[in-house]
């Protein structure tokens, strides 16, 4: 049966930068166990030679001219971050020094 | 009470200047001031001063364009980009964005002269059918204040309910048009993907989310349509079919036409009342010469696994963006139900479960749209409850994570197959909560469901009832 450990929430929400607190680990362990195991109902279904559907849109090999149009200035590209530096948005840093 | 007027009316009043906009916009602002405390419906109010000035202006050059909706107060889900206001997609991360450009269906109504009111609040990201989801206050129903309006785009309901504003954009990915379109009796229409411009619409779920009118009636929301829909090419999946003049079309009969009922839709789950009030609309639509037809999907009962499976694993990854960096607050501020979302999709996507998952209900959603489409060959269209059950207590499904999701069973997977649907209203409880019903069509047969719901407005006063707050 599928489950969503309290482990497993802890992992995923790593991959995806949350910081839960303990209590949210719990919480969401039991919500989102409770969902998978609905969702389970799907694992039995037959599904070979059929293929994916990722789009339902007709739309295909759409073109425009390739002409200069304007666009957003620096100012306003920058205007909603909170930390910018000399035209540059500023990002945490990611490497250490040793 | 002015903006209990339609489109037309108001149109047409305006232009022999026996009203003007600047009285529309007051009795907006004194509906929003009397009731926006008490029910939520916009997160962002517009400076009254400002757009008493704008509306000024719009009495004065009124006679220089034909636009019917020209100079009419309107509001907007905030989930689309509008330049300079403020835009949350109701959620503190972007409690202090001002989106640098507009969104093309805002760009499209504004060019068309209807004055912007405000932005309305909504389950942040779309993930709800309740609009509680919400860090701006969860909005209540106009019809009862104990219960949700639905979701989520539920402040536009409200504000249309309310008659706060002449009409309202809202979004639909799993049927947050239709939900609160339903619970606060109201009309929308969910559009057949591509047929407006996601440009500048705060994404949950790519290849679900669609643009769509908010409105009084039928009628309005056929102007509506014509003003909205087209080619985008800043949106690769908009599309080039032609846009037909839907409100031309309004009268056209429908004798002879097939409405499918597709039996999975009666089963288990569905509110005894929700279920007698779509059969008396039935005898309506037989009156109107239509005939009824039983049809099956069979694969229907598994479309709220499917639809989740998909939708959560696309917001997972459309809400990566959201790093602090460029624009917006630190991932932290993501509101609850969002985090778990966003949580459930990466376990789809994850290595060992993205094929028994998320390839799986992508499998599926072929299936489905199989279905749908060999039922519509049968018939014309369908007609289907919205929700399985009346207006939720708020706080029922916060603490119901299984009710929470089953909401959307009636409606997610029309999204899935990319399907129009038009949600009108179809009476009330003993209790005196509306109830609502869809009709869903061929892709791109929106004149068609306009057709229908026309028709039935026409027979029946659901639409024109006003809730008791506002009486």
């Amino acid at each position: 049966m599928l489950k969503i450990s309290k482990d497993l929430v802890k992992n995923l929400a790593k991959l995806v930068k949350l910081n839960l607190t303990d209590n949210q680990i719990n919480k969401y362990s039991q919500d989102l166990t409770t969902v998978v195991g609905y969702m389970e109902e799907i694992k039995n279904l037959k599904v070979e030679n059929i293929s994916e559907t990722a789009r339902v849109t007709d739309e295909e090999n759409v073109f425009r001219e390739d002409k200069i149009k304007q666009s957003l200035s620096q100012k306003e590209a920058l205007k909603n971050s909170k930390n910018t530096h000399n035209g540059y948005f500023l990002v945490p840093q990611i490497l250490k020094e040793d | 009470m002015l903006l209990n007027k339609s489109i037309k009316e108001l149109n047409g009043l305006l232009r022999k200047k026996e009203i003007s906009s600047v009285d529309l916009v007051k009795e907006s602002f004194n509906q929003i001031e009397k009731l926006n405390n008490k029910l939520y419906s916009f997160i962002t109010i517009r400076e009254k001063k400002e757009v008493l000035k704008e509306a000024e202006i719009k009495d004065k050059e009124r006679k220089n364009t034909p636009s019917i909706v020209y100079g009419l107060p309107f509001s907007i889900k905030d989930a689309y980009c509008t330049e300079n206001i403020r835009t949350t997609a109701g959620n503190k991360i972007l409690n202090d964005f001002y989106p640098p450009y507009c969104a093309t269906v805002f760009n499209k109504i504004i060019n068309s002269g209807s004055i912007l009111i405000g932005k309305n609040n909504m389950d942040a990201w779309g993930h709800g059918g309740s609009t509680e989801n919400t860090d701006y206050h969860p909005a209540h129903n106009p019809w009862d204040q104990t219960r949700i309006p639905g979701g989520s785009s539920g402040g536009s309901a409200i504000a249309i309910s309310t008659r706060m504003v002449s009409f309202a954009v809202g979004e639909d990915t799993g049927g947050s048009i239709r939900n609160p379109s339903s619970m606060c009796n109201i009309s929308g229409l969910k559009v057949t993907y591509g047929r407006v411009s996601r440009l500048g619409n705060i994404a949950y779920a790519s290849s679900l989310d669609s643009v769509g009118p908010m409105a009084k009636s039928v009628e309005d929301l056929s102007y509506l349509l014509e003003i909205m829909s087209g080619k985008d090419y800043l949106d690769s999946t908009s599309s080039r079919t032609e846009v037909i003049e839907y409100s031309r079309l309004l009268g056209q009969s429908i004798k002879g036409k097939i409405i499918g009922l597709p039996k999975e839709f009666f089963g288990k789950g569905l509110h005894q009342k929700v279920k007698e009030t779509i059969l008396k609309a039935i005898i309506i639509f037989k009156k109107l010469g239509a005939e009824i037809k039983e049809v099956h999907l069979p694969h229907f009962i598994y479309g709220v696994s499917i639809y989740y499976l998909i939708a959560l694993s696309e917001t997972s990854s459309n809400l990566s963006r959201y790093d602090g960096v460029r624009y917006g607050g630190q991932r932290e501020l993501f509101s609850e139900e969002t985090k778990k979302r966003i949580i459930l999709g990466t376990y789809a996507l994850s290595a060992g479960y993205a094929d028994k998952l998320y390839k799986k209900a992508q499998k599926l959603r072929t299936v489905l749209i199989e279905e749908y489409e060999n039922a519509l060959k049968k018939c014309d269209v369908l007609l289907a409850p919205i929700t399985p059950s009346l207006p939720s207590k708020i706080g029922e499904l916060i603490n119901d994570p299984l009710k929470n999701i089953l909401e959307d069973l009636y409606t997610g997977t029309i999204n899935l197959v990319g399907a129009p649907s038009l949600a009108i209203p179809a009476g009330f409880s003993d209790s005196g909560l509306p109830i609502g019903m869809q009709i869903i069509g061929k892709r791109f047969a929106e004149s068609e469901l306009l057709q229908f719901g026309y028709l039935y407005q026409q027979e029946t006063d659901w639409h024109k009832k006003l809730p008791p707050i506002i009486k």
